[in-house]
């Protein structure tokens, strides 16, 4: 009930709040000068909020910047006060609309072909359960607003994943898959030295963590080092012999070591496992049959 | 005679609304923001301020400033993503930092110059103030900026970088 109150409430105020940033910001327009109207709309509103603040006395504007700000710090407390709820909501809510959530990152390959897909990753493996009884509530918290970041498989601000990550790492650093979810914030940002340093230290934990040989396999391939990323998607494939992204994963390794051959067969067992992607582009492309 | 002064009233009145456009647009637009700004000092103690909340803030995970935009309509603003790539900056990501926000480094550099020119002693702020003020009017920098900044946008938001 309290979430669903908020459900509703969050999006009111916020649009109560963006057409008083339109007034004001008309105003800036008008008062202020071109400029200053850009330099309000090119910071988010928050030169035009500040602005307001300055201007308020002299355009009789007090009471709408008063309501702004109001506007403006209920959703952070509200937040701040009902934060676990509220986000556990919005987890449930992604997690109905993506189903499992998988990696699909952007391949910027330096091969002479490159394959048209994306490449797929692992499933972030929330630490559900397992994660709420050893973190006592506190890291259960940043998991949930770190994965009320993900959507459509990669995290939407990995910077501020990342952050929330540390936190749960901080709260409590036993929990491997916060290591592997925060090894893939490194990799949304691009950093994958630090996200094989993350994944590794998920599988010292857990040796028989599957999705984050998986992920380790992603890092190294961006890294272009091919064998070590073979070797991870076997040893993924060795724990979970129906991991169809591994063997999609797999297949992109064989296709730039050119062993095509190889490379088609993970292509059609990721197909007949549900990923036909790799399989699709292989087979348009003419590489396999 | 009478037609004359009609013909010459009418042309002037015309060049006339032309040239005060011509010079609204550009007033607008080559106004100087960054010079008045130095000028006073309470302003530029607030503006760093709030800078600093807002990086600190960014770089520890917490969400402070809500894009309007964004919050309401799930639209990107030009802005958005900015603090969190000068946060990269900071750390040393240059290549994160960049595909996160490719003017995350003139933002910093704006924001450094106006936090010295913060602190400068009176005499030295208005002079900076005055020859800053001067500069924009000349050159359109922030003008440039803001333009610049509203095509990256545009070509983000089409996903052409």
């Amino acid at each position: 009930m309290l979430e669903m109150s908020l459900g509703i409430l969050l999006p009111v105020l916020s649009l109560i709040g963006f057409i008083v940033f339109i007034i004001v910001l008309i105003k800036q327009f008008k008062h202020g000068g071109a400029l200053q109207g850009i330099l309000g709309i090119i910071t988010c509103g928050l030169w035009t909020f500040i602005w307001g603040w300055i201007k308020h006395r002299s355009l009789a504007m007090t009471k709408l910047m008063i309501i702004w700000t109001i506007l403006q710090l209920t959703p952070i407390v509200l937040v701040g006060v009902f934060g676990a709820a509220m986000i556990g909501q919005m987890y449930k809510f992604v997690s109905e609309f993506t189903g499992d959530p998988s990696l699909l990152l952007q391949q910027d390959q330096k091969g002479a072909v490159k394959p048209g897909f994306k490449k797929k990753g692992a499933p972030i493996n929330l630490p559900k359960q397992r994660a709420k009884n050893a973190a006592a509530g506190q890291n259960v918290d940043w998991n949930t607003r770190a994965m009320a970041l993900w959507e459509d498989g990669k995290y939407t601000d990995p910077n501020q994943a990342k952050g929330y990550w540390d936190r749960a790492i901080a709260a409590n650093p036993k929990v491997a898959e916060a290591y592997n979810n925060r090894g893939l914030a490194f990799y949304n940002l691009k950093l994958y030295q630090e996200a094989i340093q993350d994944f590794s230290q998920a599988i010292r934990m857990e040796p028989k963590y599957a999705e984050a040989y998986n992920n380790r396999g992603n890092a190294y391939y961006e890294l272009d080092q091919y064998e070590k990323a073979r070797l991870d998607f076997v040893q993924s494939l060795e724990l979970k012999p129906k991991y169809s992204k591994a063997h999609m994963n797999r297949g992109l390794v064989y296709f730039q070591m050119q062993k095509i051959d190889q490379a088609c067969d993970d292509f059609k067992k990721a197909c007949d496992l549900g990923e036909c992607d790799g399989l699709q582009w292989s087979m348009q492309n003419g590489f396999c049959k | 005679m009478a037609t004359s002064t009609s013909l010459t009233g009418k042309t002037r009145l015309s060049m006339t609304a032309d040239s005060v456009n011509k010079m609204r647009i550009k007033d607008g637009l080559f106004a100087p923001v960054l010079g008045p700004l130095l000028q006073s000092r309470w302003i530029m103690i607030l503006l760093a301020t709030v800078t600093f909340v807002q990086i600190a803030l960014t770089a520890t995970g917490i969400t402070t400033w809500q894009c309007p935009l964004r919050s309401t309509l799930g639209v990107v603003c030009p802005g958005c993503g900015l603090t969190r790539a000068v946060v990269l900056l900071i750390q040393g990501h240059w290549q994160a930092s960049f595909d996160l926000h490719a003017f995350a480094p003139i933002i910093l550099g704006i924001g450094t110059f106006l936090a010295i020119g913060g602190i400068l002693p009176a005499r030295l702020q208005q002079m900076a103030a005055y020859h800053v003020a001067n500069f924009e009017r000349h050159t359109g920098f922030v003008a440039l900026i803001g333009l610049s900044f509203i095509a990256y946008w545009i070509l983000r938001i089409l996903n052409l970088i």
